[in-house]
């Protein structure tokens, strides 16, 4: 038997509406807080634009544990889930993972935020250097050049 | 809140700062002090405590052993991290995934003075021109930190460095033992010495009224706030890092896990551990301190491979 599922409405900031389920909105710990303690059928996130909702939304209705007859839990198996989570990061871009980052930060979803941080990482890891670095996350660096010689001399191996 | 400003394509993103050390402590450690070059923030975000316990903890997760070769000549050290669990199963042979050279010149060597602590080790630097002084520096060998303490005269006696770690009070300590090898009057003398990059360290004499023994001193061990090290034939020395006070505690009777060949000294489960070979019955034994005010130890023993049936096992993590 099952009941009849609860659903809840999430509104972004430029008023995009999104229909989920409860248990989706319990993966975000600011949300299911939010819904605990103000029963309301409609939410508005202020902080998080409808794009990024929606990618939300997309990550927690995949990620969210389904509850079985029998009373056993289970998600998308960990390796499928895997999968899907490469392809989802796959195709996004630099400047969407930072808003996902934010948003993730905020609306508290550990999961998410592990897996975009992850994310940047992996960029950070394919730069050759510290000037590559700079180029694709857009950082200006505030060294001098003495500076920097000096910061890049420092690392060398105080033993020698 | 700080953040740091990046500017990606045409717009303006921030992530604060708590996510910035998030994001590079998934780096491996090599990298992230390469990437102090980036920018100052980066800079001091690298440099930050937040970020290397955010690592360390991370690192505690997955064990690494650290494998020193000592080759002479020319007195060259080689490092190496293996990670103790491959994981990929299928693979069963670990591979050394970072390596650090340490050669200097040929007039003067490092030897591995202390098991690991948090990632630091101390070395003692042994000048060929002169037996009476010691110098020893403590270093992290993957993020390349290193501080030198100041020399230690020691009259020709030999110096037993240990590393240890407070964590109350999130200082490291080296304990430095003195004695003579070659003489009767061999009674030990103890100095202490506060590790730090910014203040000024001293040696300071530590007035011991509760600890006598003489002879061998063997390899030392930091578990939680204390060094553990073998003397003589059947005690062990615990030395309160924190406080800088110092404790007897008796090995088990038939074991050897205080003296230094055939045995060494482990953590077990945060606990101090020794394991010791028997080798009439072809066993090792690993003795569990259970209980340090009681002075209880329980033992576990196991035969070991036939493959090792005459070799000598030495083991000696110095």
């Amino acid at each position: 038997m099952e009941n009849e599922k609860k659903m809840i409405t999430l509104k972004s900031s430029d008023d995009v509406t999104f229909e989920v389920e409860e248990a989706v909105v319990l993966e975000s710990q600011f949300l299911s807080h939010l819904v605990q303690d103000c029963p309301a059928p409609e939410h508005k996130i202020k902080e998080v634009t409808g794009k990024i909702l929606s990618k939300v939304v997309e990550y927690c209705e995949k990620h969210v544990v389904v509850v079985v007859d029998g009373g056993d839990s289970s998600s998308s198996s960990g390796d499928d889930l895997k999968k899907w989570d490469d392809k989802f990061i796959k195709e996004m871009d630099l400047s969407t993972v930072y808003d996902l980052i934010a948003a993730a930060n905020y609306l508290n979803i550990q999961a998410l935020l592990d897996l975009m941080c992850q994310r940047v990482a992996d960029v950070i890891t394919a730069c050759k250097d510290h000037k590559e670095i700079r180029e694709t996350l857009g950082i200006v660096s505030d060294y001098t050049a003495e500076e920097e010689a000096e910061v890049l001399k420092e690392n060398e191996w105080a033993f020698d | 809140m700080e953040q740091l400003v990046a500017h990606g394509g045409n717009s303006t993103r921030n992530i604060p700062v708590d996510l910035i050390v998030e994001i590079l402590s998934l780096l491996p450690v090599k990298s992230i002090i390469r990437f102090q070059s980036v920018s100052k923030q980066w800079f001091s975000i690298i440099r930050s405590k937040d970020l290397w316990e955010t690592f360390l903890t991370r690192s505690k997760t997955r064990p690494h052993l650290l494998v020193v070769l000592e080759i002479f000549p020319p007195g060259k050290l080689l490092l190496f991290s293996v990670p103790e669990h491959k994981e990929d199963s299928n693979d069963k042979t670990p591979t050394a995934n970072s390596r650090q050279d340490m050669t200097r010149s040929k007039d003067d060597y490092y030897h591995l003075s202390s098991l690991p602590v948090n990632g630091f080790v101390s070395f003692t630097h042994i000048f060929y021109s002169t037996i009476f002084w010691n110098s020893i520096t403590v270093c992290n060998p993957i993020t390349r930190q290193t501080v030198k303490l100041p020399d230690i005269g020691n009259n020709g006696r030999k110096v037993y460095p240990f590393l240890g770690y407070d964590p109350v009070e999130d200082q490291y300590k080296v304990l430095c033992v003195m004695m003579y090898t070659d003489r009767l009057d061999n009674k030990p003398e103890h100095y202490v010495c506060t590790v730090s990059s910014s203040e000024k360290q001293e040696w300071r004499n530590i007035e011991n009224t509760t600890v006598d023994y003489d002879g061998y001193v063997s390899q030392g061990i930091c578990i939680d706030g204390a060094i553990y090290y073998g003397v003589g034939k059947s005690n062990i020395v615990k030395f309160n890092v924190r406080f800088e006070n110092m404790q007897m505690i008796n090995a088990p009777k038939e074991s050897n896990i205080s003296r230094t060949c055939n045995s060494t000294l482990v953590n077990y489960n945060g606990r101090l551990g020794g394991v010791d070979f028997d080798y009439s019955k072809q066993e090792m034994n690993l003795w569990i301190l259970e209980d340090v005010e009681k002075q209880e130890w329980s033992r576990k023993a196991f035969k070991y491979p036939c493959e090792w049936k005459g070799f000598p096992v030495l083991l000696d993590s110095n």
